[in-house]
């Protein structure tokens, strides 16, 4: 395990390393544009598998966490000019407290509650926004980002090269989760709860954690959202296609372990990129919802069952 | 704030319609989440669907409620077919796990949403009845038929339902079959047929709720999200399978809407509903009228 | 058996209009081989619900070394040191052998490397040889031989054995009797719930028996093999 561990460290080094140097040898801003999103839904996919790939929970309301630290990220640097680190700490802060609440509320009595609770939640979080005038309201809140630092060439490049270090921070803490204690006992609590809990395991205090540590993963995600467009509205902070991505990148990806968000996600955000270029954005929700229904009818094991010869038994 | 007794009245009158079309809208929920144990998150928008066939049909002349009887079978049909593709895919993997079903659902509501905004466009789509514009009025009450109409339709159906399930042999099998599966088919009986016919009429339940819902007001092809925490919440703390007690929580959660939406501010309503089962959830959580799970 | 290790007092749990288990009074001393009879339904089940956690008793209350524990919840009372093995084994599917038993022990104290520790248990109860193995490919008497590993692993004081023989041959049940009495030699008290007349009648100093929620008698192997009461249970008038 420590073996891997050095890997997957000096990994983490070589990607950092391009990412602050790929913005001084790429001119073209475009690419930084596209890659922030690709980089912003490998975020929302590992935050989002943390609770649903290894709990078993079903976040339906991904894009409720998200606005959440969108909006939490705009307002604060707006309103106190508070530095960007700051924001985006804040945010996974309330996101993490946003998930022990629903959890709280919820998993006591069945996971199924949990899951639909979250649906409700993503209503509520934007019906809040609409109300709240010092948030914009339903016509935005224009945000006008921070220069970007001397190391960085530009504001596009700079947001990229934020959003890769959250994205980076965010995988290291998965595996973290996934390959120590916290991921050893949540995968016992979903085999058997029961047994779990009558083997010393603090079951629900567990699934709080992942929810805690799942909700700030999404809601840092939206953190550098404001600073990416200088504009924020409910529409697109709590879109749609959040909550839809977070489940079916994992789902395809791969929910297991940590590289399953990751591939699921460059993959399927690469090929969005590529279709909201060149067709409509509903048709884009369209399609994914298709695939996610696909993948959840024939390969719930995602692309690894499919490749792997073995058809894998699903366990509730 | 002044205290006057009409705009108190007024709101109490208002809940109790819009909750009586709520409970309409949970009906088919309450049968496939409640009674069957399949959760069918794409209910509120198979509603929204049944909203459009209604709106369709209305553009040609027709009236709502006539529509919504017209589209009766071919939502029983839609039901039946949705039901044989979940159990299809589910069965093969020797049943469902309820997480991948709830995503299944969920992925189908979505492809629903788009199809629908695609093909209607996003704009809200309304009906327009002769009766509909007008208001009946009763002293201090004054009750526009938009809301009226729709208000009887729900417990009509809701009242068709329960004694089907209660006094009919098919409709005991139902109640019966999401626990005593084996008991079903020693008496002859096969489950599977018997889950079919109840998706089938849960569906077919939701072009009525449709109907109801889009003379209350327009509706858009995503309006089944902002229904989502009602339907549910309303499902949920009945107690799962409480037809009657489903009713009683919709209107309860209908003057609560109204009274918010009179005293406070009325885009704060949507939220109203989700309090209402999470606060329900904390302090109850089997719910107020069924059995302990 | 000087000292009372676990004690119930009182201890009822009723599921509505049905009884399910009670007034009982039970001290079960550290060390001691007991053994629990009664028929389907008698209670016994509910009984180790009360005592692990998994029910909070209605009435009465549960001690464990002088300790009220009747509001504890599950998890630290396994940590306190009383396990269980379940009557339908409910291995951590999805993870190996070894890491079934890694999960109790990430919340115990133990000497030395935790792997060691799972290791030798293992190896204690046969299971050697299939440490890398799936756990959802063990066959039956695998199954309830991890089930067991994975109760003892944490150095408890108390073991309760729920049927945990059942469905095993007659030499499947003297491999898991020799692991109970080697474990109960070292100091643990074990507690066997068994329909299985032989092997509670050789394993257990006291045997008490349960109906309808109620203990209606106890006494040694050869008393309750002779008990009146305990035939009419079993074999009706």
């Amino acid at each position: 395990m420590r073996r891997n561990s050095t890997l997957f460290l000096a990994g983490i080094v070589i990607v950092l390393a391009l990412g602050f140097l790929m913005p001084w040898v790429l001119k073209n801003p475009f690419y930084f544009f596209v890659g922030y999103i690709v980089l912003q839904y490998v975020t929302v996919a590992t935050g989002w598998n943390i609770l649903g790939g290894y709990a078993g929970y079903i976040n339906f309301g991904a894009a409720g966490f998200f606005g959440a630290g969108v909006y939490l990220s705009a307002f604060l640097f707006t309103t106190f000019g508070l530095p960007l680190p700051v924001c985006i700490l804040a945010a996974a802060i309330v996101g993490a407290i946003l998930g022990v609440l629903m959890g709280y509320l919820t998993l006591r009595i069945q996971g199924i509650y949990f899951a639909i609770a979250t649906l409700g939640l993503v209503v509520v979080l934007e019906t809040l926004v609409h109300n709240i005038s010092a948030l914009g309201g339903a016509s935005g809140m224009a945000v006008y980002g921070p220069r970007p630092p001397a190391w960085s060439p530009g504001p596009s490049q700079y947001n990229f090269t934020v959003m890769l270090v959250i994205a980076v921070a965010s995988v290291a803490l998965a595996r973290f989760v996934e390959i120590s204690w916290i991921g050893r006992g949540l995968r016992a609590v979903r085999a058997s709860e029961d047994a779990a809990e009558c083997s010393g395991v603090p079951t629900l205090r567990l699934k709080l954690l992942a929810c805690a540590l799942s909700g700030a993963v999404l809601a840092a995600a939206g953190a550098p959202y404001p600073f990416y467009t200088s504009f924020v509205e409910p529409v697109t902070a709590f879109s749609l296609i959040i909550g839809l991505n977070a489940i079916a990148m994992p789902l395809i990806g791969g929910t297991k372990s940590w590289a399953g968000p990751v591939l699921g996600a460059l993959l399927l955000a690469s090929v969005q990129q590529i279709a909201t270029v060149t067709i409509s954005s509903e048709l884009n929700i369209l399609f994914v919802g298709l695939v996610l229904i696909a993948f959840v009818a024939f390969a719930p094991g995602g692309l690894s069952s499919l490749v792997g010869r073995k058809q894998r038994r699903s366990v509730a | 704030m002044m205290f006057s007794i009409d705009i108190l009245l007024n709101a109490i009158v208002t809940g109790i319609l819009l909750g009586s079309v709520y409970a309409a809208l949970a009906l088919g929920l309450a049968i496939t989440f409640g009674i069957l144990h399949i959760p069918n998150i794409a209910h509120p928008t198979l509603v929204v669907a049944g909203a459009f066939f209604v709106y369709t049909l209305c553009q040609w002349g027709l009236d709502p409620v006539v529509a919504a009887l017209i589209g009766l079978v071919p939502f029983y049909i839609l039901g039946v077919a949705l039901y044989l593709f979940y159990s299809g895919v589910f069965e093969q993997r020797g049943g469902a796990n309820v997480l991948q079903s709830l995503t299944l659902f969920f992925g189908l509501s979505l492809v629903i949403e788009i199809l629908l905004s695609l093909g209607f466009g996003s704009e809200l789509k309304s009906v327009s009845v002769s009766y509909i514009g007008s208001s009946l009025k009763l002293g201090l009450l004054t009750i526009p038929y938009r809301l009226l109409i729709p208000a009887l339709l729900g417990p009509l159906m809701i009242a068709a339902v329960w004694l089907y399930l209660s006094r009919t042999s098919a409709g005991t099998a139902i109640r019966a079959v999401a626990h005593e599966e084996r008991a079903l088919s020693i008496a002859g009986l096969d489950p599977a047929s018997v889950k079919r016919h109840a998706f089938g009429i849960a569906t077919a339940t939701a072009v009525v709720a449709g109907a109801a819902l889009i003379m209350v007001g327009p509706i858009e092809p995503f309006a089944g999200r902002y229904q989502i925490g009602r339907v549910f919440a309303i499902v949920v703390l009945a107690g799962m399978g409480s037809i009657p007690g489903s009713l009683v929580i919709a209107i309860t959660i209908g003057i609560a809407e109204a009274l918010v939406s009179s005293y406070l501010n009325p885009s704060w309503s949507p939220g109203v509903a989700f309090a209402i089962l999470l606060i329900g959830l904390a302090g109850r959580p089997q719910g107020l009228f069924g059995g302990a799970r | 058996m000087n000292d009372i290790v676990l004690s119930l007092k009182g201890v009822e749990k009723v599921f509505g209009a049905f009884r399910a288990l009670g007034p009982v009074d039970l001290d079960i001393g550290a060390g001691e081989r007991l053994g629990i009879i009664g028929p389907n339904g008698s209670g016994k089940t509910t009984l180790i619900n009360c005592v692990t956690g998994v029910y909070r008793p209605d009435k009465g209350s549960v001690h464990f070394e002088g300790q009220d524990i009747s509001h504890t919840e599950a998890h630290k009372r396994a940590r306190l040191g009383i396990s269980r093995s379940f009557q339908i084994p409910r291995p951590f599917i999805g993870m190996t052998v070894l890491e079934n038993l890694l999960v109790p022990l990430d919340y115990c104290h133990v000497e030395g490397s935790r792997h060691d520790r799972a290791r030798s248990v293992l190896a204690s109860v046969g299971l050697a040889n299939r440490i890398s193995d799936a756990s959802e490919n063990l066959s039956q008497l695998e199954l309830r031989k991890l089930e067991l590993a994975r109760a003892l692993v944490g150095n408890p004081k108390v073991l309760i054995a729920d049927e945990a023989m059942a469905g095993l041959s007659d030499e499947e049940i003297d491999e898991v009797l020799m692991i109970l009495f080697a474990l109960n030699k070292s100091g643990v008290a074990v507690i066997m719930i068994e329909h299985i007349m032989h092997a509670v009648m050789r394993f257990s100093q006291r045997i008490v028996c349960f109906e309808t929620g109620r203990l209606i008698t106890s006494g040694t192997s050869a008393e309750i093999a002779d008990n009146p009461l305990v035939q009419k249970v079993y074999f009706g008038e």
